[in-house]
């Protein structure tokens, strides 16, 4: 409530005029002549207190009168805040970052969140009447969890559900869906208002499109905005002692000056119990100095009891989001692929990719590698996968990747394991040998991921010029010097594949090596023995053949690594299970229909772990054989805020305002009102002096 | 009209007192059933008229055997009183409408009085005064004086001036021969000395009446809006809420009442408090029926009209 003119109150000082008159008691006062006078004066000088004051009710009136006159003339109104311009009917989108980064919690221990929620209320009450509101989330991916309509109760309700989770920002995204959601709006007016705080990098601008206004709120500018955050959590079996961890520990400092070191520890944490644990067991605690803004800790310790997962705490941080500083780090021995490599009878092609796996095998543990006879298909397994002599009757049983080193199945039987094998899921990796023939892959070509044709004659190459190329597909390469650049090749197989399916090329470009990874298939040019080129020798050898394993495995059903809300994969199940619960950390039940085999889960945000439990046949089992752990994204730890180029010269209030609602109506009509109720008192008076005694002299 | 030379106003105020007058006489003989000359005197005087009232005994039938007519017979007596009338003039008695204005009523009060008196020839005096005598006329019971007594009480045209009956005084002194003296007055004389000359005459065997004449709006004060209170004769205005002071103001009137009739009566004088809205015939017809022991000392003379 405000005045338009204040100055205009001093008019109620006039109010004095009433009061004194009345005290004084001259006017309005009614004269009469009265013979007796001296008598009456002796009683009203013994009653003066009495009669000091008239008309009491009158000089009421008459000074509510001169008030309401005198607020009248200031102009008093209403003051509503207008959350954008004159209140007019509009379709309007607000764009709300739900990212980790709105978690940060301000001086006055409301988060930004909070504060943008609220925010967003306000606008949607401002509102004129007939506008529309949406609300798109802008965490990743952006979400539409309210669609424009003009049931304002939609937006509200979507406001009152929305919280923060542990997403990447993508105000640009959410920025585009906004407007996109605008499209359909039926009103001229049409306007995307983004509540964030804006601590994202983003260089550029942010999109508009014509027709559709932006307005950029950058919230929490205030600060504070120190903060240290954990990047990166991993555990791995302790070598050097049974049933012992470790777990590495990446923190990064976004505050300036960062602090000169960061105390990790890890501390155990029940099955089902959310962050911060309760009754938490210490479990080891280290110091790690800041060099950098970043800080690497490593913990080793023994879960009691055989836990599955630890919590990772930072300690004593005092810092601006403490949605970070916790992290659920899963005690899950990673899951291995089991390699198959095939040889033809008598030779030893497959030595050298055998050795290889086995190196990782025995480095990560992650590779479980078996050579058979390819006349047989079978063969005695070799490393940790069988350490008894035990037969097998299916040597394919159980494996990931099949590696055809030289040897191509010649019977029904084993081009039909092949086949089988294939169609079922596993992984295929073929390569040739010098002397295979253009027909020896023809029964395998539906199989492969390129038309084969006969082994040739490299060409002759300049030794100065790179023998190899990366082709299209490269980034299944590893980084760094690998050797494979100036690599020997005497003879190959020609390929014809599609260009981004080629992962490495001859400097005439006949493709080397081409992957498919959606069908996780892969054929090699050149053998992997060396008999067609030197690449055993080579340094990237080993890595290239760990990455090929990798992307030729048949995937987890869940992801063996921690992921970020709006990333996750889909949960691959079983055709069988006909329900799959999440226990989220909080202890909240989601339960879910698997979908093509396949349950979606870019909908969970709260970070922490999440046990799941699928049915099956009736029956209720826990799926233990990988964790699922949702982590902050580690870009949400520098909480400064970013504000693309053009949002940072708009006022956060710019488009806010002040609708003066004048009431002085009121007043005026309050002041007739009394008028009317002085004329009317004024004509009783008038009645009355008309009696018969009442005569002026 | 009367031979005393009179304006147009007066005239017609005049005029007025005596219609009223007669009135009030007529209708006071009436009341009364019985003709209080009855066997006054052996004189014959004169015929008049047979009235309704008169009594029958009083017939002349002779002369209705000659005339046709009825007229009674009257005859003079002697007259040993004479009646004083004295008219409060002071600007106070000006308060009323119309017929109900304090002069204008004692005026007419005073006139029946003098009518009466006239009627069986006794001789009239009058006297106005306010704070000092206006205008008197001594005692005569001519015909001409009645209208110049008429004439007098008529007129009231005094100034501005205030009640004090002290100023009868002189003319209490004057007053030799034992009379009947009328006075009518709002007596709002608060001088604890006013009433002195009434009490002396009254001591002195005068019979003395004193009607107080006031208004009902003067002993009821009504309203009940405040009031700018004004005087009629110079005192300072007062300003009062009628509704608050009413009961202390009627108890302050009525006290002052009382005293004025407590110390007339202990003179042995008769108070009578007359309100102007009361007809003035019961007043006189009351005053004449209900004279009886005058004052506490009690009656000294008693008129014969009375």
């Amino acid at each position: 409530m405000g005045l338009s003119a204040p100055l205009a109150l001093a008019a109620a000082l006039f109010v004095a005029l009433p009061v004194i008159a009345h005290l004084v008691r001259r006017a309005d006062v009614e004269r009469r002549v009265l013979p007796s006078v001296a008598l009456l004066r002796r009683v009203v000088v013994r009653d003066r207190r009495r009669a000091r004051v008239t008309e009491p009710w009158l000089l009421a009136l008459r000074v509510v009168a001169v008030l309401a006159a005198a607020l009248a003339l200031a102009g008093p109104f209403l003051v509503e805040r207008v959350a954008y311009g004159d209140g007019s009917a509009l379709s309007l989108v607000i764009v709300l970052d739900d990212s980790a980064s709105m978690a940060r919690r301000e001086s006055g221990g409301e988060s930004v969140f909070d504060e943008a929620r609220d925010r967003a209320r306000a606008i949607i009450r401002s509102l004129g009447e007939g506008s529309e509101v949406a609300i798109v989330l802008a965490g990743a991916p952006p979400r539409v969890v309210a669609p424009r309509s003009t049931d304002r109760a939609i937006a509200s309700t979507a406001l009152d559900h929305a919280r923060v989770g542990a997403r990447r920002t993508d105000v640009p995204g959410a920025i585009a869906l906004a407007t996109r959601q605008l499209a359909g709006a039926h009103l001229a007016a049409r306007r995307v208002v983004v509540l964030s705080d804006f601590a994202f990098e983003s260089d550029a601008p942010l999109p508009s499109s014509g027709g559709v206004e932006l307005e950029a709120v950058p919230l929490g500018a205030s600060g504070p905005f120190d903060n240290l955050g954990i990047v990166d959590a991993r555990a791995s079996v302790d070598p050097l002692e049974r049933g012992a961890w470790s777990v590495v520990v990446e923190v990064q400092a976004a505050s300036d000056p960062a602090p000169p070191s960061v105390t990790v520890a890890i501390e155990t944490l029940a099955p089902g119990a959310g962050l911060p644990a309760p009754d938490a067991l210490e479990l080891a605690r280290v110091s790690a100095p800041i060099e950098g803004g970043r800080a690497r800790a490593t913990l080793r310790f023994t879960p009691p009891g055989g836990g599955d997962r630890v919590a990772v705490r930072l300690l004593d941080t005092r810092d601006a989001s403490p949605f970070d500083d916790e992290r659920v780090v899963a005690l899950e021995e990673p899951r291995a692929s089991r390699v198959v490599v095939v040889e033809p009878a008598g030779r030893h092609t497959g030595r050298f990719i055998a050795r290889a796996l086995a190196a990782l095998s025995s480095a990560s543990s992650s590779v479980l590698a078996s050579t058979i006879d390819v006349d047989g298909l079978s063969s005695v397994p070799s490393g940790r996968l069988a350490p008894s002599d035990a037969p097998q009757p299916d040597p394919l049983a159980g494996a990931d990747v099949l590696v055809l080193a030289s040897a191509v199945p010649s019977s029904g039987l084993g081009l039909e394991a092949v086949r089988g094998f294939v169609e079922g899921g596993g992984g295929l990796l073929v390569a040739p040998s010098a002397t295979t023939r253009a027909g020896d892959l023809a029964a395998l070509e539906a199989l492969l991921p390129a038309r084969v044709g006969a082994v040739e004659v490299a060409p002759p190459r300049d030794p100065a010029e790179p023998s190899v190329r990366r082709g299209a597909a490269g980034a299944l390469l590893p980084s760094g010097p690998t050797g494979l650049e100036t690599m020997a090749i005497r003879s190959l197989l020609r390929l014809e594949a599609p260009d981004d399916e080629v992962v490495l090329s001859s400097a005439a470009g006949s493709p080397l090596l081409v992957v498919d990874r959606e069908h996780r298939r892969a054929v090699l040019a050149i053998g992997l023995d060396d008999e067609m080129s030197d690449l055993p020798f080579r340094p990237g050898f080993l890595p290239l053949a760990a990455s090929l394993v990798h992307a030729l495995a048949r995937p987890g059903i869940l992801p063996d690594r921690p992921f970020i809300a709006g990333e996750a994969p889909s949960l691959a199940v079983d055709e069988g299970v006909t329900l799959v619960e999440l226990v989220t950390p909080s202890g909240e039940v989601l339960r879910r229909r698997p979908d093509h085999g396949a349950v979606s889960l870019d909908d969970l945000a709260d970070p922490g772990a999440y046990t799941l439990r699928a049915e099956a046949n009736g029956q209720l089992r826990v799926l233990t054989d990988a964790a699922l752990v949702l982590v902050p994204p580690a870009e949400e730890i520098d909480l400064r805020p970013h504000p693309p180029a053009d949002a940072a010269t708009r006022d956060p209030d710019a488009r806010e305002g002040e609708a003066h609602h004048a009431i002085a109506r009121w007043f005026f009509l309050a002041l007739g009102l009394l008028a009317a109720l002085e004329g009317f008192w004024r004509h009783q008076a008038w009645l009355a002096r008309r009696a018969p005694w009442r005569r002026v002299a | 009209m009367e031979r005393t030379p009179l304006d147009a106003e007066l005239a017609e105020r005049v005029t007025a007192l005596r219609l009223e007058t007669a009135k009030v006489v007529e209708g006071v003989l009436s009341g009364l059933h019985r003709s209080p000359r009855r066997g006054a005197s052996v004189v014959f005087v004169e015929h008049r008229d047979y009235r309704p009232g008169d009594d029958p005994r009083l017939l002349d039938w002779r002369a209705f055997a000659r005339n046709d007519r009825h007229v009674t017979k009257h005859f003079e007596q002697e007259t040993a009183l004479s009646l004083h009338v004295w008219l409060d003039g002071s600007s106070s008695m000006r308060f009323g409408e119309g017929p109900e204005e304090k002069a204008r009523y004692a005026a007419t009060l005073l006139a029946s009085f003098v009518q009466l008196a006239h009627e069986q020839r006794d001789a009239v005096a009058a006297l106005v005064c306010d704070d000092e005598v206006r205008e008197a006329l001594p005692a005569r019971s001519s015909q001409a004086h009645l209208s110049a007594v008429m004439t007098l009480l008529a007129s009231r045209t005094l100034g501005r001036r205030r009640t004090s009956l002290s100023a009868l005084g002189p003319a209490a002194e004057r007053l030799t021969r034992r009379g009947v003296v009328i006075v009518a007055s709002d007596l709002l004389d608060f001088d604890e000395r006013a009433l002195e000359p009434l009490e002396r005459l009254a001591e002195r065997g005068h019979d003395v009446r004193v009607f107080q004449v006031l208004t009902r709006e003067e002993l009821e004060l009504p309203g009940d809006a405040p009031t700018r209170f004004e005087g009629l004769e110079g005192e300072p205005p007062v300003e009062a809420d009628p509704a608050q002071v009413r009961e202390a103001y009627r108890a302050e009137l009525e006290a002052h009442i009382a005293r004025m009739r407590e110390r007339l009566l202990d003179a042995g004088a008769e108070h009578r408090l007359v309100v102007t809205d009361e007809p003035i015939v019961e007043v006189v017809t009351r005053s004449l029926l209900e004279r009886g022991p005058a004052g506490r000392r009690g009656a000294r003379m008693r008129p014969r009209w009375a």
